[in-house]
C-alpha cells in the first residue's frame, strides 16, 4: 500500500505537473492557519504527504495542535494525497513507469530487472570486501544520470557509518559517465553519524533537505554498524531493535514521500553454533527480523574470483532467487569480464 | 501455616533485595516493593499495631526514594538527569567559590617537582613554564570563564568564546612531549588507587601527573570529586582530564586546525559530565562490564573515559577515535554560514566539501612556506561565490559540455521546480558576463525571449531562393561580409543596423529572412507582435527592452521581424497608448541614446504595406529593398526546382519556358500553388477505387497537360495596380534599383 500512495502520488504529480511531493505550505491554500502550517515544519513534516501518512496521535503530540486541529488538517490533507484503492490495472501501470537506478553493471541490472528500485527499500549485505560500499559509490553517481540514461535525475544523500566515503571514488565513476566531477560531488550530500541516535537524527535532516530539491537516492553505509556497539549484550536488545525499527520505518517513510530509492548495508554476523556448521555459507545478515522486514529486497554479495563479485537475490517481493556477476574497477561497478 | 510461612519467606527474600548493595537498583526497588505489599496486607487484616506499620511504611518509602530518585545515574526516575549533568559540571554553585588548587599547590606537590626535574632534560621546561606562567594569568581570570565550556550544546561559537584567554596556551601545552604524559601513566601504574578510598589529595595528584594546567577546566573537575564525597562508595572515578597531547591525531581530521583542542577538550566535559557523577562501576579494577543500560543510554562517548581507565600501557595511545571524529568533523563555522546551517555535529555537507577536507588532512597540517606559486591558484574566492553551492541546492545535472551546459541546465531547469528554482537557474544559464547587463531584466522575460531564439529550421541555401539577385548581394553585404572581416567593416563602412523588405505578398521576404537566419551565423531572434505584447501594462516596452538587452549579449545578432507594420505603423492620436509605447520603445532601442555604433544588432523588417510605416521608424529601417515579383527567369527557376524535388515529370525545357510566359504576373508564392495544383493532376486522373492500391511509384509523372490545367486554376493573387503603390513608394524611399 506504501508502494500504491508512492504510485499514486508519482501520477498526481505528472497531471499536475508537479514533480515532487507537495510542500506542507500547500494546506495554507486548504484553510489550515499559516501559524499551524509553521509548527508542522517545525516538528519535521515539511511535504503534506508526511502528515497524511502519520497516525492522528503524533499530530497530537505536536505542541501547539490540538486533537480538532489535527483532525482538521489530516482531513485537509486526505483530500490532496490519495490514500485509498485503486486498481491492479492503474496499480500495474505505474509499477511500468518506476524509475530505476542502474548500478553500473548490466548483469545487476538485469537481475534486478532494471535496477534499484525507487521508492522502496534494498537492502545490500555481504562480509567485508564484498563490494557493498563500492556499489553505494557508484549509485550516487548513477542517481544523477538522466532517466533515459538509467538515473534518477537527483541528488543523493550519503549517511555514513563507517568512514569509509571517498570523494574519489565518485570522481572516477563520474569519469565514466562523463559528467562534471564537481557537479556530481556538489549533488552528494553528505554526512558522518557517529551513533546510533545521531543517525535517527541525520534522517530529520534529511527530510527536510529533501523538501527543498529533487533527491534520489539516499544511501545509508552501513545502517546497522553503530547498533552493533550502540547496544550490547541480550538486555538490551530489545532496546536496540526498537531503536532499528523506528529508524527503517522513518526511511520507509521517507521513501514513500519522496520517491526516493533507499539503499543500506547491513553487516554479517557468523553463525558459530554447530547447527550452521553444515551449510555453506555460515554467515546471516544481522538486525534479526526487524531489518528483514523492513527492506523490501536484499541483496546478497560474496566475493568471486578475482575482482569479481557475486550478488545474490536474498528476498524480494517479485524477482526470483538468481544470481549475477560484476567486478569492482577503477571506475566503480561494473561487468565481469571472463 | 503454610500460609505464615510463606508470608515469612516473602519477607525474607524482600529484605534481602532491598537490602543486599550487590543487587540492580531494580530488583531492591522489588524487595522493597513486596515488603510494602506485607505491610499493607498487614494493616488491612489488622495483624501490625498501626505504630508499627507506620514506621515501616515510613522507612522503606524513604529507602525507595532514595534509590529511585538519587542523583547518580542509578536512580531510576531521574528525570532530572539532564539537569543535574549539566550543573553538575559547573562551578556556579556560588561565585564566591574557589578552587582550592592553585597554581601553588600544584607546584608545592611532589609529583610536579619530579616532573620539573625530569623535563629539564628536555626543551619542553620552558615551555611548561611559559604554561604556567599563562595559568597564573589565568587564575587571575574571573572563574566564570569556566562554565560556558562546559555547556551542554556543541555550538562551536560556544567554544570560542570562553576559549580565548587559553587559547594562547593550548597550543603550547599541546606541544608538551609525548614524555611528560608517559610519565604521568607510570605513575598511575604504579600506585594503583583504592576506589573506594578516594581522597582530594590523590586526585591532585593524578591531575597534576596528567598536566592539566587549564585552570578552568579542572575547577568542575575538581567540583564534582568534592560532591560525591558525599555519597561515599558512589564515585570513585578516575578519570584522566583531557589528554591534550593527542593533539597530534587531530590533523588527521583536519579541520580543527585553529581550535581543535579547545572544542575536543570542552566537548569532552561534556561528555564526563555524566560518569564522573555516576560512577557506578567505574573503578580501575574494570568493572567496565558492570555498565547498566542507563549508561548505555548515555551514548558512547561518555562511556568512553570509563574504558580509558583501564590501566593500559597502550593507554596513552588509546584515543577512542570515533570520539575525536565526532568533536573533530564539526564543520568550522563560516563554512556552516555558508550553508546556510546551524553549527550541527556532523550535519550534511556536500562530497565536494567533505572532499576538501579529506585533502587537506592528506597533505597533513605541515606548515608550508607559501611560494608565490601558491597565490592565486586556489579555486576559493574571498566571500561568499554566487556559484558556491551548498547542500541545499537544486540538483544540477552534471553534464560536461559547457554549450550544452548551459542548455541543458535551463532545459532542466524548466523541466524541475517551480518558477522560482527556475529563474535561479536561469540566472545561473546567463554566464557570469552577461548577468550583468541583463540585471535590469526581468527574468522571466528574459526567458521569453530566449525561446524566440530560433534553433535553425530547415538550412536553407541563398540558391533556394530564385532570383532577387540585387536583394541577395545587398543582404549579403549587409550581413555576411561584415562578420568575415569585422576590421575593414566599421566606422562609415559598418553595417546599417536596419533592412526593411517590402512587395507585394508571397515573394519571398519571409524566405529571406530564413536564408539569412540560417547562413549568417549569429543569433536569430524571430519576433512577432505576439510574442511582444501582454495584457499588463508596461509589459510590451519591457519586453522590447528585453529583447535588445539581449540580442546585445548575444552579439552579432539578427532580429527578425515579420509583418512590421502591426507593431511599427504610423503614430497618431487615437491609438491605444500602449502600442503607441512599444513603437516609441522601439524606436530607442533601435537608435537612441543608449545604442552604440559598436552594436552589431541587425533589425530585418518585412511588410507588405510600406507606406503605412511610421516615419520615424522609417528612417532607422535604412536600407529599404523592393521585393518584386519574379521575372520570367525566377519563375522558370522555381519550376524546375520544384519539379526536380518531386520526381518524376515529362516536362521539357521548352515546355517550361511555355509556362512561364503564361504565368506572367505571378508571384513566387502563386507559381508554387501552381506547381501544386499540377501535381495533383496524375492523382486526379488516377480512378478513385485505384488510390488505395496503388503504390507510390506508380503514379504516372506530372505532364504539361497538367500544369495547362493547373494554370486556368491558379491566378496570380498581386494585380498590376496593387504593384504601383509599392513601385511608387519604391521611387520615394527604396534603397537601389529593383
Amino acid at each position: 500500500m506504501a508502494m500504491n500512495q508512492m504510485e499514486r502520488e508519482a501520477e498526481e504529480v505528472l497531471e499536475e505537473e508537479d514533480l515532487g511531493p507537495l510542500p506542507v505550505s500547500r494546506l495554507e491554500a486548504q484553510g489550515i492557519n499559516s501559524n499551524d502550517v509553521k509548527k508542522l515544519e517545525e516538528a519535521g513534516f515539511h511535504t503534506v504527504e508526511s502528515v497524511a501518512y502519520t497516525t492522528k496521535k503524533e499530530l497530537c503530540n505536536i505542541k501547539g495542535i490540538s486533537e480538532a486541529k489535527a483532525d482538521k488538517i489530516q482531513a485537509e490533507c486526505m483530500k490532496l494525497v490519495p490514500m485509498g484503492f485503486t486498481t491492479a490495472t492503474q496499480f500495474h501501470q505505474r509499477r511500468s513507469e518506476i524509475i530505476q537506478l542502474t548500478s553500473g553493471s548490466k548483469e545487476l541490472d538485469k537481475l534486478l530487472q532494471g535496477g534499484i528500485e525507487t521508492g522502496s527499500i534494498t537492502e545490500i549485505f555481504g562480509e567485508f570486501r564484498t563490494g557493498k560500499t563500492q556499489l553505494c559509490h557508484t549509485l550516487a553517481v548513477t542517481c544523477q544520470l538522466p532517466i533515459d540514461s538509467g538515473g534518477g535525475e537527483g541528488k543523493c544523500i550519503y549517511v555514513d557509518t563507517e568512514g569509509t566515503f571517498r570523494p574519489e571514488r565518485l570522481l572516477a565513476v563520474a569519469e565514466r559517465y562523463n559528467l562534471s566531477g564537481s557537479d556530481v560531488l556538489d549533488n552528494v550530500a553528505y554526512a558522518r553519524a557517529y551513533n546510533s541516535d545521531h543517525q535517527s537524527q541525520l534522517l530529520l535532516q534529511a527530510s527536510a533537505m529533501m523538501a527543498e530539491s529533487r533527491y534520489a537516492l539516499i544511501i545509508i553505509d552501513s545502517a546497522t554498524a553503530l547498533y552493533r556497539t550502540d547496544y550490547s549484550g541480550r538486555g538490551e536488545l530489545a532496546a536496540r531493535q526498537m531503536h532499528m525499527a523506528r529508524f527503517l520505518r522513518n526511511l520507509l517513510r521517507l521513501a514513500d514521500e519522496f520517491g526516493v530509492a533507499v539503499v543500506i548495508t547491513n553487516q554479517v554476523v557468523a553463525q558459530v553454533d554447530g547447527a550452521a556448521m553444515f551449510t555453506a555459507d555460515p554467515k546471516k545478515p544481522i538486525g534479526g527480523h526487524i531489518m528483514a522486514h523492513a527492506s523490501t529486497t536484499r541483496l546478497y554479495l560474496r566475493k568471486g574470483r578475482g575482482e569479481t563479485r557475486i550478488c545474490k537475490i536474498y528476498d524480494s517481493p517479485c524477482l526470483p532467487e538468481a544470481e549475477a556477476m560484476f567486478a569492482i574497477n577503477a571506475d566503480g561497478i561494473g561487468d565481469a569480464k571472463d | 501455616m503454610a500460609d505464615s510461612q510463606y508470608l515469612l519467606h516473602k519477607w525474607q527474600s524482600g529484605m534481602f533485595n532491598c537490602s543486599s548493595d550487590g543487587k540492580q537498583p531494580r530488583e531492591r526497588l522489588d524487595g522493597i516493593h513486596s515488603i510494602l505489599s506485607q505491610v499493607y496486607t498487614g494493616r488491612a487484616s489488622k495483624r501490625i499495631p498501626q505504630r508499627a506499620w507506620a514506621d515501616l511504611t515510613q522507612k522503606y518509602m524513604r529507602q525507595y526514594a532514595a534509590i529511585v530518585d538519587c542523583s547518580t545515574s542509578s536512580g531510576l526516575n531521574n528525570f532530572a538527569e539532564g539537569a543535574l549533568a549539566a550543573c553538575g559540571t559547573h562551578a556556579a554553585d556560588s561565585s564566591h567559590w574557589k578552587s582550592s588548587l592553585s597554581v601553588d599547590s600544584i607546584i608545592k606537590t611532589d609529583s610536579f617537582t619530579h616532573l620539573q626535574k625530569t623535563s629539564q632534560q628536555n626543551s619542553s621546561m620552558k615551555k611548561l613554564e611559559g604554561a604556567l606562567h599563562l595559568l597564573k594569568q589565568e587564575e587571575k581570570l574571573p572563574h566564570s570563564k569556566g562554565p560556558p565550556l562546559i555547556s551542554t550544546s556543541a555550538s562551536s561559537a560556544k567554544f570560542s568564546t570562553a576559549d580565548v584567554p587559553l587559547k594562547g596556551f593550548h597550543n603550547q601545552i599541546n606541544k608538551l612531549p609525548q614524555e611528560v604524559h608517559q610519565e604521568g601513566d607510570q605513575r598511575q601504574n604504579d600506585a594503583p588507587f583504592d576506589v573506594h578510598d578516594v581522597s582530594l589529595k590523590e586526585k591532585e595528584d593524578s591531575w597534576s601527573q596528567n598536566k592539566d594546567f587549564h585552570d578552568g577546566r579542572q575547577e568542575p573537575n575538581f567540583q564534582m570529586f568534592q560532591r560525591d564525597n558525599s555519597n561515599p562508595g558512589k564515585n570513585t572515578s578516575l578519570v584522566k582530564p583531557v589528554q591534550f597531547h593527542q593533539t597530534k591525531t587531530f590533523p588527521q581530521q583536519g579541520l580543527y586546525s585553529r581550535s581543535g583542542s579547545d572544542t575536543f577538550s570542552g566537548a569532552e566535559w561534556e561528555g564526563r559530565g555524566q560518569p564522573l557523577g555516576t560512577g557506578r562501576g567505574n573503578t580501575l579494577a574494570g568493572e567496565v562490564a558492570g555498565l547498566t543500560r542507563r549508561e548505555a543510554d548515555v551514548g558512547i562517548w561518555r562511556k568512553e573515559p570509563v574504558k580509558r581507565k583501564l590501566p593500559n600501557s597502550s593507554g596513552t595511545g588509546y584515543q577512542p577515535a570515533f570520539q575525536l571524529h565526532s568533536l573533530m568533523t564539526r564543520p568550522p563555522a563560516d563554512e556552516e554560514e555558508k550553508d546556510g546551517h546551524g553549527p550541527n555535529v556532523g550535519s550534511f555537507k556536500t562530497a565536494r566539501q567533505q572532499l576538501a577536507i579529506n585533502n587537506q588532512t592528506k597533505n597533513g597540517n605541515q606548515a608550508r612556506n607559501p611560494s608565490t606559486s601558491s597565490y592565486g591558484t586556489g579555486r576559493k574566492v574571498l566571500g561568499v561565490t554566487r556559484n558556491r553551492r551548498g547542500i541545499n541546492s537544486k540538483f544540477v545535472p552534471p553534464v560536461i559540455n559547457s554549450e550544452e551546459n548551459n542548455q541543458q541546465r535551463y532545459v532542466m531547469s524548466l523541466y524541475l521546480h517551480s518558477t522560482s528554482s527556475a529563474r535561479k537557474s536561469t540566472n545561473q544559464v546567463e554566464g557570469e558576463p552577461v548577468d550583468e547587463r541583463l540585471q535590469n531584466v526581468d527574468p522571466k522575460m528574459v526567458e521569453l525571449i530566449m525561446n524566440e531564439i530560433m534553433d535553425h529550421g530547415p538550412p536553407i541555401q541563398w540558391d533556394d531562393i530564385a532570383g532577387l539577385e540585387y536583394a541577395k548581394k545587398t543582404i549579403k553585404e549587409i550581413v555576411v561580409w561584415p562578420m568575415l572581416r569585422p576590421d575593414i567593416f566599421h566606422g562609415l563602412r559598418g553595417p546599417p543596423k536596419g533592412l526593411l523588405l517590402f512587395g507585394p505578398p508571397g515573394t519571398g521576404k519571409t524566405l529571406i529572412g530564413k536564408c539569412i537566419a540560417s547562413q549568417s551565423k549569429s543569433t536569430f531572434f524571430s519576433i512577432s507582435a505576439s510574442s511582444l505584447t501582454s495584457k499588463w501594462v508596461g509589459e510590451g516596452e519591457k519586453m522590447v527592452r528585453a529583447l535588445f538587452s539581449v540580442a546585445r549579449c548575444y552579439q552579432p545578432a539578427v532580429i527578425f521581424i515579420d509583418e512590421i507594420d502591426s507593431l511599427l505603423s504610423q503614430r497618431s492620436t487615437d491609438e491605444h497608448e500602449s502600442s503607441r509605447r512599444i513603437k516609441t520603445e522601439f524606436l530607442v532601442q533601435l537608435d537612441g541614446a543608449t545604442s552604440s555604433d559598436d552594436d552589431r544588432l541587425l533589425v530585418v523588417g518585412a511588410t507588405n504595406r510600406p507606406q503605412e510605416i511610421d516615419e520615424a521608424a522609417r528612417r532607422r529601417l535604412v536600407k529599404r529593398l523592393y521585393i518584386p515579383l519574379p521575372e520570367a527567369s525566377a519563375r522558370k527557376q522555381i519550376i524546375i526546382n520544384l519539379l526536380s524535388q518531386q520526381g518524376n515529370h515529362s516536362l521539357t525545357e521548352e515546355e517550361v519556358n511555355q509556362i512561364c510566359e503564361r504565368t506572367d504576373g505571378y508571384s513566387g508564392a502563386d507559381v508554387a500553388n501552381l506547381c501544386r495544383e499540377a501535381a495533383l493532376g496524375p492523382i486526379r486522373s488516377l480512378h478513385s477505387g485505384d488510390i488505395q492500391h496503388i503504390s507510390a511509384d506508380e503514379v504516372r509523372g506530372i505532364s504539361y497537360q497538367d500544369f495547362l490545367h493547373a494554370v486556368e486554376s491558379v491566378r496570380p493573387s498581386v494585380s498590376q495596380n496593387d504593384l504601383v503603390v509599392y513601385l511608387e513608394w519604391n521611387k520615394s524611399y527604396g534603397s537601389g534599383k529593383t
